[in-house]
């Protein structure tokens, strides 16, 4: 007989073939009384092995692994959390999205200072054009003119520091005039 | 008669955890589970029946000692028949040495020639296991090569899948099908004359 096809019988016996193969072999083995034979002679063979007599430990088999183990070191491992296994995907998702908030509100907190910083310069900026504009509108209206004239004139008494440290704004006023 | 484990997998997953967590109780529960079998195992490797009790204890205690870095990756008692296998091999290949004997070659022993062309269809009834086929197949089976008795009663005693086979023994599952397949045909020359 074709040892491919003991093979195959062998593997059918044991429910090894693939379905599509074992069609085929049944197939085969229904025509092929040589086949069928042997099939019942590896059923017998199957039985028997079965029932082969099983070999009983001894007494004090266990006891003897016992004793030789209570000189081993006991496992302290730590307990499995199969419970989180599965979520596993999920907290991977939700790591990324906690980072994603992060970074988009590390990035919000900046483009905010840039902000800040930003409305300060224009204030500055706006700070400087008002004073040029006052400036230049001193010189467009007398009382501003007079104002500006009395602050200098204070300035310079206060660096010389030879008349009173101040005068009356009538009095520069009249200056001004005069 | 031969009894038949239960392959609980889950049982013993539970009991391996609880070990591993300090239960050294819990082993002993394992070791009551397949103690029959690992020593049958043993004894497809070693003749000798007490020798073979000793080795089945010094499988049993290598399992504890590993069982720390067992991850469950595959079944329990594929693990442990794993050891069971290489703890007797090692006792054999230990106690050549010391004699300065050879073990069987393996290879060779494979290399046995199918069954010569079976004559025809045999009627159902002469199927009966007689006592006589059964010896015939005992010693057929006794007088296997050591990897091909241990692949068929792993299969036939065990009911494991080639594949678990294949962890078991440490070999590819091409060589677990012809192993089985080259146990059967041998056993099969002998009882076929008796049929």
């Amino acid at each position: 007989m074709n040892e491919e096809l003991n093979l195959k019988l062998s593997q059918y016996i044991d429910n090894e073939l693939e379905p599509k193969e074992r069609v085929v072999f049944e197939a085969l083995l229904n025509k092929n009384s040589e086949l069928q034979a042997r099939l019942e002679r590896y059923q017998l063979m199957r039985q028997a092995i079965k029932l082969s007599p099983v070999t009983e430990p001894v007494n004090d088999f266990l006891n003897a692994i016992k004793q030789q183990l209570e000189h081993e070191p006991i496992y302290f491992l730590p307990k499995r959390k199969r419970v989180f296994d599965n979520f596993k995907p999920m907290a991977i998702a939700v790591s990324l999205l906690l980072v994603a908030v992060l970074t988009g509100y590390s990035v919000k907190t900046i483009q905010l200072q840039l902000q800040e910083v930003a409305g300060t310069q224009v204030a500055q900026n706006a700070v400087n054009n008002n004073v040029a504009t006052v400036s230049a509108k001193a010189i467009e209206y007398p009382i501003n003119k007079q104002i500006s004239d009395y602050l200098q004139a204070h300035n310079e008494e206060l660096v010389g520091n030879v008349n009173p440290p101040y005068q009356p704004y009538a009095r520069v006023s009249s200056y001004g005039q005069k | 008669m031969a009894q038949h484990i239960n392959y609980s997998e889950q049982l013993d997953e539970d009991l391996v955890t609880l070990v591993q967590q300090g239960n050294k109780s819990a082993f002993d529960f394992l070791v009551l589970k397949y103690q029959q079998r690992i020593i049958q195992l043993v004894n497809s490797y070693i003749k000798d029946p007490v020798e073979a009790q000793d080795v089945a204890q010094e499988a049993f205690i290598k399992a504890y000692r590993a069982l720390g870095g067992f991850r469950g990756d595959a079944a329990f008692y594929t693990w442990l028949y794993r050891i069971a296998i290489n703890t007797a091999k090692n006792y054999n290949l230990a106690r050549a040495r010391r004699s300065g004997s050879s073990e069987v070659d393996v290879q060779e022993a494979e290399a046995i020639e199918n069954a010569p062309q079976l004559q025809g269809l045999d009627s159902p009834e002469r199927l009966l296991l007689t006592q006589e086929i059964m010896d015939t197949i005992k010693t057929a089976l006794a007088d296997l090569p050591e990897e091909m008795r241990v692949a068929i009663e792993l299969r036939e005693f065990d009911g494991m899948s080639y594949e678990e086979i294949a962890l078991a023994m440490d070999c590819p599952v091409g060589t677990v099908r012809s192993r089985i397949f080259r146990a059967r045909a041998a056993i099969d020359t002998l009882i076929n004359p008796l049929l």
